[in-house]
């Protein structure tokens, strides 16, 4: 299980992370860092051979949660055990390795785009676009980066996907889709191994996380470290987390109001919002019963007929019973204040106008081709039944919102762009953990 | 195995050739004798050929057409690929069996069988393509193939697997159908002056019944059972795109849909594509509308 929530907060200093001086810098100058191999926008970049990486010559002999080294985001004390499936082990030379490919931009096919491109870390792996855009410029994704914080205890993956059983698979989809084109893996995957096995970092890096494997340059493999990665993305360390723990000087008198406020009846947010995750769709060690739940909640209500735009229709699209229509998961509102634009299809701006859809019970978009109250929608989720709250009561919830934010993970070392290409979040120099 | 023997197999199994193929599976001497007496079935080799067209014209990559289409439209073709499965030959006796489809590593594995008729000719490519189906049938000295049925497609134990994990040819990602969890059954790739226009078969209305567990039914499976009759010793089995994109414009994409038609069931570029494999499309629009368009007779198949 995770350790006190206080532990935590020594990581960056401790001298485990000597192999990552040039991270350390990055996040010492708030900027770009120095000495970095730059391979920012170049195709023909270098390798990454250049980029020092984290040592782990440690034998796992527990499991990775039991024991988290510093750098990485520790499991707090109140979180349940993440599932691991039996056949991806977590391990730290695993989650290295995932880290360096969930980075490089060599991992798409033409040598454009990473994962970190649309999940940054100063964004709580989101990014400020509305739509996602892969490695063809000319097709937008249908929606959102999402949020990967605790991406481990999702009970599903992506938006509206009810197929998905695990990271690994989600993955998948990322390095093969084609409609929209994601990473660009499909029929080519062969060139993109070749090219990480050309890399003296790569060698490295996969002999240690596969060493059982006689050829550890796989596909599932890649899949296998990406999602290691992702599992290490642990949150659980914001103001409200050391409030709730006992520290009573952690949360403005605001966030207290706005906290009152969100686990209220008349706001009903916590429902599908609740739990130790911000969200009730998880899953965990201690899970029997699925968890995995989608909800509509008003956005759209196409001509009175309560439908979705044809790209963005949410479980409908996987099961047409016309109840399904406009149902999503409900996300993580951890570091949300982080995460901006909102919505599946990232066609909400601000925490203030978040506030203002859910209190309206659903948005009116008055022409165009998606006009239609969905205040009215009849598929809308019951629990969306508005809520008036004054000026001051809004500035509460959203102070609440905000604390939320976790700077312990936002600003871990070990989780950081080794290439550069986004530099940690700016506030982590001076918090100076 | 018989592979090595290709040039040798007949379709209408001579008795001496079937005794050379007991020979050459190390069979006991002796059964030459009892398979040249009569009535005993032994294992034959087939091959099923296919052909890739567009109309009258072969399948090139990268080739123009002309005359595609409900608009006459210019179509360059640029992947044509489908997963061929649950193989049976229809003897002229009356009876059938299934083809003992052959593991070769490649193509062909669990009974499921691919046919890449081209595709990666953007790039300067080699892709090695195939056009032929290779199996056994039991037979004996008087039966011959009167007809063969197959599924276009992955059979549902098979589709819903990693297929990060599958053996070839489950594992050819350009068939992943990533956004349903599966494979594509059929894939047909081009462009036009417009943009793309691609139809690609799969599976669709996956739901499972908890996060951990593939899809345990699919509402709209997709796989087109195609029965031709046939004579596999002369006769090759025409896959037509001409005919599949019959009545569809290829200039025309609705906005915020799929480039031509991907199976979605609300995509108004596939009422007009996924009847042309025999199969009823239930055209989903809206919520609260749904029309059911029927199964034309299929003709994207058809033996020459």
């Amino acid at each position: 299980m995770g350790q006190i929530a206080s532990a935590t907060l020594a990581l960056v200093t401790s001298t485990f992370l000597l192999a990552i001086t040039v991270t350390l810098s990055a996040c010492g100058s708030g900027s770009g860092g120095t000495g970095i191999v730059g391979q920012s926008d170049s195709v023909s970049s270098t390798s990454s051979s250049e980029v020092s990486s984290v040592t782990s010559s440690s034998v796992n002999s527990v499991s990775y949660f039991d024991e988290v080294p510093e750098g990485y985001p520790q499991l707090p004390a109140h979180f349940p055990d993440p599932k691991v499936p039996e056949s991806n082990p977590l391990t730290v030379a695993k989650i290295e390795l995932g880290r360096f490919l969930f980075f490089d931009r060599n991992l798409s096919i033409n040598k454009t785009r990473s994962c970190g491109d649309c999940h940054q870390p100063a964004k709580a792996f989101t990014e400020d676009k509305a739509l996602a855009v892969g490695i063809t410029p000319d097709q937008i994704h249908a929606r959102n980066s999402m949020s990967l914080t605790n991406v481990a205890y999702n009970a599903g993956f992506n938006w509206a996907n009810p197929n998905l059983p695990d990271l690994e698979r989600q993955v998948h989809g990322v390095l093969f889709n084609e409609a929209p084109i994601e990473l660009g893996w499909s029929d080519v995957e062969s060139q993109i191994l070749d090219r990480l096995k050309e890399d003296t970092t790569y060698v490295k890096l996969f002999n240690d996380a596969f060493f059982d494997a006689s050829d550890p340059f796989t596909v599932a493999n890649v899949e296998r470290a990406l999602a290691s990665f992702e599992r290490a993305l642990i949150s659980g360390n914001s103001a409200f987390d050391l409030f709730e723990a006992g520290d009573k000087t952690a949360l403005s008198q605001s966030a207290q109001k706005g906290k009152e406020l969100f686990f209220s009846e008349q706001l009903e947010c916590f429902h599908c919002h609740g739990g130790f995750n911000f969200s009730q769709a998880v899953d965990h060690e201690g899970i029997v019963l699925n968890q995995l739940d989608f909800h509509n909640n008003g956005l759209y209500n196409i001509a009175g007929n309560g439908d979705y735009p044809a790209n963005n229709t949410g479980l409908w699209e996987f099961n047409s019973t016309p109840s399904n229509m406009g149902k999503f998961r409900a996300p993580t509102l951890r570091n949300i204040a982080l995460t901006a634009p909102y919505m599946h299809d990232g066609s909400i701006a601000s925490l203030d106008e978040v506030i203002d859809h859910y209190a309206r019970g659903g948005r009116l978009i008055a022409e165009g081709e998606y006009s239609g109250d969905g205040n009215l929608s009849p598929y809308k989720s019951e629990l969306l039944a508005g809520f008036i709250l004054s000026e001051q009561d809004k500035a509460h919830l959203k102070s609440f919102l905000e604390s939320l934010t976790d700077w312990v993970f936002i600003c871990a070392a070990n989780l950081q762009d080794p290439y550069g290409n986004h530099p940690m979040h700016n506030r982590c120099a001076e918090l100076n953990f | 195995m018989l592979h090595n023997l290709k040039p040798f197999f007949v379709l209408k199994p001579l008795v001496a050739v079937a005794a050379v193929l007991m020979a050459a599976c190390g069979n006991d001497n002796s059964t030459q004798q009892s398979s040249t007496i009569g009535d005993q079935a032994v294992d034959v080799d087939q091959i099923i050929n296919f052909k890739a067209m567009f109309g009258e014209e072969p399948y090139i990559c990268g080739q123009t057409y002309s005359d595609v289409g409900a608009q006459s439209s210019d179509y360059t073709a640029k992947d044509f690929r489908l997963f061929a499965s649950n193989i049976i030959a229809m003897l002229d006796d009356g009876t059938s069996q299934a083809l003992n489809v052959a593991e070769d590593g490649v193509w062909q594995h669990d009974g499921v069988a691919l046919l890449d008729f081209g595709h990666g000719c953007d790039a300067a490519s080699d892709n090695p393509v195939n056009s032929k189906i290779e199996g056994s049938l039991k037979l004996t000295a008087s039966q011959v193939v009167s007809q063969i049925c197959f599924d276009i497609g992955v059979p549902f134990e098979l589709n819903h697997e990693d297929n990060t994990l599958q053996a070839s040819p489950l594992n050819v990602s350009g068939m992943y159908w990533a956004w349903q969890s599966g494979h594509k059954f059929f894939r047909l790739d081009g462009v036009t002056s417009a943009g793309g226009f691609n139809v690609h078969l799969g599976s669709t209305g996956c739901d499972s019944g908890g996060k951990t567990e593939a899809p345990t039914t699919c509402a709209n499976p997709n796989r087109p059972r195609i029965c031709l009759a046939l004579d596999p010793s002369t006769q090759t089995i025409i896959v037509d795109a001409k005919a599949l994109l019959a009545d569809s414009d290829v200039e025309q994409n609705t906005p915020n849909t799929a480039p031509g038609c991907m199976s979605g069931n609300n995509d108004p570029e596939c009422p007009a594509v996924i009847p042309k494999f025999g199969l009823d499309f239930m055209y989903i629009p809206s919520s609260d509308d749904q029309t059911l368009i029927e199964a034309d007779t299929q003709s994207v198949f058809y033996v020459e």
